[in-house]
C-alpha cells in the first residue's frame, strides 16, 4: 500500500490529538480494545479521543501531548501516517523531529473565542515551508464554537493567506472548516456547514498527498553517505546509503572532501551482489583499489564536484537565543555527520511573526524564534549542497555544546 | 492491518543498523526468539553481507517454552551467532509486572555492566503499543536505565543521537517503523526458520511470546505464515492482548519503560 507521511501543525489545544483520534475511530484504524483502554482509563470523565494517541498518564491528565506520536490510519487504499506534535514552543525540537520527513501538513487553527490565528502557528508555517513542505491543509477547527459561522471562517481564512503572502510561501494550501471533537466534516460532508462546497477534510488531505507527495527533484547525481568501512572476508567493505542517483559496477566514483578517486569492483545491495543499485537503497561497495575512506565521508560520480566545502551561506531557524560571541562550541549535524563550527556570522534577521528584517546588537545575537541569514565557515571541509538542489546534504541542525539551538538550510 | 512496501522499511532498518555499528564500539542486540527480534537478525545478516557483527542476549529467566530454547540452540548455530545468555532470578512473584520490571530489568543492567555495552538494538515497533510510538531510532537511557521521555533529543532526518553525558547506553529501534503484519511477510519472503509456537496446535496459537507464566494463546487455526497473515488482515484484536505484564492497570507500559524494560 502506497503510504504518506502527515504532519500536523498548530497550537497546543487547538484539537490536533482529537482530531487524529476521531479520524483513527471513524476509518476502523485502531482497535475496539484500544478505544475502551481509553474509555476505562478516563473514568467517570467524558471521553477524549485525543487518548488515543496521547498515552502517558502525563498527557491526559495535563491534556496536552508530550513529544511526537505516529498515528497510521488506512483510507481508500493508501496509508496516511499523522505525525502528532506537542505545539507548545518548548517542544518545536519535537516538531522538526516530527516534520522532518514530512511532505504534506495539516495546520490546525481554532476559531474558539480567544485561540484563533496566532503567533506560534506563524513559526509553525514558517519553518514547515523553510522545509519543503509541498502542500498545507489548513484545518479550520472548533467550527462548533462559532455556530459554524462561514463569516468566522472566511475572516481566518483571509488572515492565514495574508500572512502566507507576507512569508512568499507558494505552494498549494487548502482551508477545510471543521469541528474535530464533534467529527463534522472530517470523513463526511457535514450537514452543518451547507455553505462550504468542497471536500471533507480526509478526501481533502489524500487528494493533497496523492498529487503533491511526488519527489519533484530534478537532480540525478550520485550521492552516497559513507557510514562505516569494515573488513568483510578480506575485503575492505563500504558501507553508505545511495541517497540519490544510481550506481554500478566498474564506475569510477569521486569521494568528498579528501578529493580521492576509485572504480567499484562489487557492489551488494540486502546482502545481494549486484551490478547496479538504484536511489534509496543501503549499498556496500568494494574498491578495486583499497583507500582509506572515513565514515562521514560523501561519495560522488567522478565528473561532479559539490557545491562548497568549507564555508557556505546559510538560513537558520534559531529555536534557543544565539549568540556568536560565546565561548561556546557550535557544531553542525549534516546528513549523518557532525562536524565543528569555526566560525559564523549574521548578515540579517527576519522575524517569522512580523515577516520584516529586524537588527539586534550588530547581528551579533540572534533571539530565539527568529532567522538568521549567516555565513557559516566549517573547522575542517564537508562536502554541502544547496538545500533547492540535495536536500540531505543541504539541510543542518546547529548545536551549541550539546544543545539543539536551530535549524537551516544551505543556500 | 497495514502492510507497507517492505523494500522501504528494510531499507530504513538497515540503515539504522549500519548506523547504530558504526557510532557504538560495544553494541549488542536483545533476542527473545519472537519473531521481531528474529526478524531483525535476518535483516543484520543481510545489512552485514551474511555475519551479524554484535553479539546476541536473551534474558533467560529459566520460564521460557521449552520451543522456545530448542528454538535459540538451532538458530544461534545455524547463524552463527555469539550468544549471552543473561539469567535472571526470579526474586519477586513470577507475574506481570513485578516479573518484567525487577527480575529481567536487573538482568539485563547486569549483563550490560559485566560487558560493557554501549548500545542495545530492541526489536520494538510503534504499532505494538502507544508509549512505544514516541520512541526514536535511537534513544539514550541513564544509568537507572531510565527513559527521559520528556527530554529525548531531536533526531533530524537521518542524525541520531551520539552518547551525551548522563547517557549510559543509546537503546537501537531499527524496527521501529514496522507493523505486525509486515513482520510475517518479510520472513515468509526471507524463508527464516520460525519458533513453532507462532502456528497453530491444536486450535491455539501464540501472536506474542513471553514466558510461559504471562503469555496466554489465542483460539487460531492458522499453522501456516499465509494463514496468519490472512488472520492479522482481519484481526480487531490487539496483539499483546495475550500478555500480562499490559493488562494489570493502566499506565502500565509507562511504568515498565521508566524502569529499563523494553
Amino acid at each position: 500500500m502506497q503510504k504518506f507521511i502527515i504532519t500536523m501543525l498548530g497550537e497546543k489545544d487547538h484539537g490536533k490529538s482529537t482530531l487524529i483520534g476521531n479520524l483513527l475511530i471513524s476509518t476502523g484504524s485502531t482497535t475496539e480494545a484500544r478505544i475502551a483502554e481509553v474509555k476505562k482509563a478516563s473514568g467517570s470523565k467524558r471521553f477524549e479521543p485525543a487518548h488515543i494517541l496521547d498515552s502517558f498518564s502525563e498527557e491526559r491528565e495535563q491534556e496536552m501531548t508530550i513529544d511526537t506520536t505516529r498515528a497510521e490510519l488506512v483510507y481508500k487504499n493508501a496509508i496516511l501516517e499523522l505525525i502528532d506534535v506537542p505545539g507548545h514552543l518548548e517542544l518545536i525540537k519535537n516538531m522538526m523531529s516530527g516534520a522532518s520527513n514530512s511532505d504534506i501538513a495539516i495546520l490546525m487553527v481554532s476559531v474558539k473565542k480567544d485561540e484563533g490565528f496566532r503567533p506560534q502557528t506563524k513559526r509553525h508555517i514558517f519553518l514547515s515551508s523553510m522545509f519543503g513542505v509541498k502542500a498545507l491543509v489548513v484545518a479550520i477547527n472548533k467550527m462548533d464554537f462559532v455556530n459554524y459561522d462561514k463569516s468566522i471562517f472566511e475572516k481566518t481564512k483571509e488572515d492565514i493567506s495574508k500572512y502566507l503572502q507576507s512569508i512568499n510561501f507558494k505552494k498549494p494550501v487548502a482551508f477545510v472548516p471543521i469541528s474535530a471533537y464533534d467529527n463534522q466534516n472530517l470523513i463526511s460532508k457535514s450537514k452543518k456547514i451547507p455553505w462550504y462546497t468542497g471536500k471533507p477534510l480526509i478526501d481533502t488531505v489524500r487528494y493533497f498527498a496523492e498529487v503533491y507527495s511526488k519527489n519533484t527533484s530534478s537532480k540525478k547525481g550520485l550521492r552516497i553517505f559513507v557510514q562505516d568501512s569494515v573488513d568483510i572476508n578480506g575485503d575492505t567493505t563500504i558501507f553508505g546509503l545511495l541517497y540519490n542517483g544510481k550506481v554500478r559496477t566498474n564506475e569510477t566514483i569521486r569521494v568528498e572532501p579528501d578529493k580521492l578517486t576509485g572504480k567499484i569492483e562489487k557492489l551488494y545491495v540486502k546482502g545481494k551482489k549486484v551490478s547496479y543499485a538504484n536511489e534509496g537503497t543501503n549499498v556496500a561497495i568494494v574498491l578495486h583499489k583499497d583507500m582509506k575512506i572515513e565514515k562521514g565521508s560523501v561519495i560522488y560520480g567522478n565528473n561532479e564536484k559539490p557545491h562548497k566545502t568549507g564555508s557556505f551561506s546559510a538560513k537558520i531557524f534559531m529555536i534557543k537565543n544565539f549568540n556568536t560571541k560565546s565561548a561556546r562550541k557550535f557544531t553542525i549535524k549534516i546528513s549523518n555527520n557532525n562536524i565543528a563550527i569555526k566560525k559564523i556570522k549574521i548578515n540579517r534577521i527576519f522575524s517569522p511573526i512580523s515577516a520584516v528584517n529586524v537588527v539586534y546588537d550588530s547581528f551579533a545575537i540572534v533571539p530565539a524564534n527568529n532567522v538568521a541569514y549567516a555565513e557559516i565557515s566549517l573547522a575542517k571541509p564537508y562536502p554541502v549542497e544547496k538545500y533547492a538542489d540535495y536536500s540531505e546534504l543541504g539541510r543542518f541542525a546547529i548545536y551549541e555544546n550539546e544543545n539543539f539551538v536551530g535549524v537551516g538550510i544551505i543556500e | 492491518m497495514m502492510e507497507q512496501d517492505l523494500h522501504k522499511i528494510e531499507e530504513k532498518s538497515i540503515f539504522v543498523l549500519r548506523e547504530a555499528n558504526s557510532k557504538f564500539k560495544n553494541m549488542a542486540a536483545l533476542w527473545s526468539m519472537g519473531k521481531d527480534s528474529t526478524a531483525m537478525l535476518a535483516l543484520a545478516r543481510k545489512a552485514f553481507l551474511g555475519k551479524i557483527p554484535f553479539p546476541v542476549i536473551h534474558i533467560d529467566n529459566g520460564i521460557d517454552f521449552p520451543e522456545s530454547y530448542a528454538f535459540r540452540e538451532y538458530l544461534t548455530k545455524k547463524w552463527n551467532m555469539k550468544l549471552i545468555v543473561a539469567h535472571s532470578e526470579i526474586k519477586q512473584e513470577i507475574s506481570g509486572f513485578a516479573c518484567c520490571g525487577a527480575n529481567k530489568t536487573v538482568a539485563l543492567k547486569k549483563t550490560m555492566a559485566e560487558y560493557g555495552f554501549d548500545a542495545l538494538i530492541v526489536s520494538i515497533r510503534r504499532d505494538e503499543h502507544g508509549i512505544r510510538a514516541k520512541e526514536r531510532y535511537f534513544s539514550p537511557r541513564d544509568k537507572n536505565f531510565k527513559w527521559d521521555y520528556k527530554n529525548q533529543p531531536a533526531e533530524l532526518w537521518n542524525n541520531y543521537a551520539s552518547k551525551l553525558s548522563g547517557t549510559q547506553h543509546l537503546r537501537i529501534h531499527p524496527l521501529l517503523d514496522w507493523n505486525e503484519i509486515d513482520v510475517w511477510n518479510f520472513l515468509k519472503k526471507e524463508k527464516v526458520p520460525m519458533n513453532p509456537l507462532y502456528f497453530a496446535n491444536n486450535g491455539y496459537r501464540y501472536r506474542s511470546l513471553g514466558c510461559t507464566h504471562c503469555t496466554v494463546a489465542l483460539k487460531s487455526n492458522a499453522d501456516t505464515i499465509d494463514k496468519i497473515i490472512g488472520e492479522l488482515r482481519e484481526t480487531k484484536v490487539e496483539e499483546r492482548s495475550g500478555r500480562q505484564q499490559d493488562k494489570e492497570k493502566e499506565y502500565i507500559m509507562e511504568k515498565l519503560r521508566a524502569l529499563g524494560y523494553m
